[in-house]
């Protein structure tokens, strides 16, 4: 674990140029089932089979839109990754998702704070829970950059165009969904007013 | 596939809290209450699904939620959309529940409005009072959401009077105390005081339930519900236990602690639920640190040391 957070190229050209195979649905199905877990733990302070399975239809969004957007900033990847054969599509869904570890830790420390919490002492809880949220938002940043760099395609320019490409895709399709009609009246009146726009 | 991938003890640390939480996962048992000739429900109001409302349950996980929190009556209000609040609705009434209302959070700019009992969108673009006047067209009861001093200035002196009701409860008075006060003196600008509204504003954090409204019905059914609103007949607990609503009806519910008792404290955890709780957390942090797909480093020594090694 300590090696994707702390050194993501190193971990990975390893996994890359391990024999593992890969799979498609491995790393969105474990991503999954710790949002299930949280979601029970948020909402009712234990972990049941019911909860679970609801946070993880409720959630099945987040991992399907990254994996049609991968699909799409991968599509050209057939030559080779510094030196080495580019890795398979499943191969890259599965590390991709194992890059996804800053988000699984916020998730279940948020899920701990929730679940020990009182409900009625959570109110000075969520604000810094969400504004942490920036620290996987950029911590993933600089994982993702590696996993383009080493899954995909070595030079950073390249590297960096996927990661804004994939960013952009997933981000505006997750924001479109979970806050969706709403947007319009709730979060642009909020981003004209930062931004100092009529 | 993706369990066989997971570390095996993390794994089973979680499924052990899962049947442990499972286990302490109950509907409650209630007797019906009648006081006074009127039914006493317990209702929430103000609930989001996970479509399109950043809610985090599906419409049919919050209906089973509801239940399980002991609710008999909910409305499941989508932010400026109602097909959240009518699949919810189908579903209580194919497979059991509470009775769900369908509703919608109308979400203007400068002010929230909760339409209960309402099957078309409410066009947010309105002024207050002509929400209003379009939720009453439908059948509907309107109700201020959360009104906090910036939404103030939508509520005109007019539209205000035309309010059903006006949430005196919501979490964020648990966070400051003085958002209680503010929402006092909200429904006190009313020339007729609107029925006072208890709701939880149900995202995902806290309870289905946390802030509730002891509706006093002469039936159970959504329309008794939707009178009850209109006639003021509500009971709602704020800040420190303090009781808001129809000064009789207040000191009917008083005659019953436990309707007070469930609507300001927090049920104590089971000793299942403390089981679940910390197994789950220790189970999902072992399970993060044998992510899936990095089992090559592992086998490759690098993990845990790989940071070190290399650097």
């Amino acid at each position: 674990m300590l090696s994707i957070l702390l050194r993501p190229a190193f971990a990975f050209r390893t996994l890359a140029d391990s024999a593992e195979q890969g799979s498609l649905w491995r790393g969105p199905i474990s991503l999954l089932f710790v949002f299930g877990c949280v979601i029970s733990l948020l909402a009712s302070g234990r972990l049941t089979i019911r909860l679970i399975a609801d946070g993880m239809v409720s959630f099945a969004f987040i991992p399907l839109f990254e994996v049609v957007a991968l699909a799409i900033v991968m599509r050209r990847t057939t030559g080779a990754a510094g030196g080495r054969a580019a890795v398979r599509f499943a191969r890259a869904v599965d590390l991709f998702f194992a890059g996804q570890l800053p988000w699984v830790l916020w998730l279940i420390v948020v899920g701990t704070v929730c679940a020990f919490v009182p409900p009625r002492e959570l109110g000075p809880w969520i604000r810094p829970a969400m504004a942490s949220s920036f620290v996987p938002l950029i911590w993933s940043l600089w994982i993702d950059f590696h996993f383009f760099r080493q899954a995909a395609d070595p030079p950073p320019a390249s590297a960096y165009r996927r990661l804004i490409a994939h960013r952009l895709m997933t981000w505006t399709a997750i924001v479109a969904y979970f806050l969706g009609i709403a947007i319009w009246h709730e979060v642009l009146p909020e981003v004209l007013t930062w931004l100092r726009l009529p | 596939m993706a369990a066989s991938a997971m570390s095996r003890p993390a794994l089973g640390l979680v499924l052990l809290a899962t049947l442990a939480g499972t286990a302490a996962d109950r509907v409650p048992s209630r007797r019906p209450l009648v006081l006074g000739g009127y039914h006493v429900l317990a209702a929430d109001f103000h609930l989001h699904s996970s479509t399109w409302s950043d809610g985090a349950l599906t419409a049919f996980g919050l209906v089973l939620e509801a239940e399980h929190q002991g609710m008999d009556v909910i409305a499941i209000t989508g932010h400026n959309q109602v097909s959240d609040g009518q699949a919810g609705r189908w579903f209580s009434n194919h497979f059991g529940g509470p009775i769900v209302i369908v509703g919608q959070e109308i979400l203007s700019p400068g002010h929230h409005v909760i339409a209960v009992g309402t099957d078309q969108v409410v066009d947010s673009r309105l002024r207050v009072a002509a929400q209003v006047a379009e939720v009453h067209a439908q059948g509907g009861v309107a109700i201020a959401a959360h009104p906090l001093p910036q939404f103030w200035p939508a509520f005109n002196a007019d539209a205000i009077d035309a309010l059903d009701g006006a949430e005196i409860c919501h979490p964020l008075i648990y966070g400051n105390e003085a958002t209680q006060r503010d929402f006092e003196q909200f429904a006190a600008r009313a020339s007729k005081p609107p029925a006072a509204i208890g709701s939880s504003d149900f995202h995902g954090f806290g309870r289905i339930g946390m802030c509730r409204t002891y509706v006093f019905a002469r039936e159970v059914t959504a329309d008794a519900v939707l009178d009850a609103i209109r006639a003021r007949r509500t009971v709602v607990y704020g800040f420190g236990g303090k009781a808001y609503g129809d000064p009789a009806l207040i000191e009917l519910a008083a005659t019953h602690a436990e309707l007070r008792d469930a609507a300001t404290g927090d049920p104590a955890p089971t000793w299942l639920d403390w089981i679940s709780r910390t197994l789950g957390v220790i189970g999902l942090i072992g399970i993060a640190l044998r992510w899936p797909g990095t089992s090559s480093l592992w086998k490759l020594g690098a993990g845990a040391g790989a940071a070190r090694r290399f650097s």
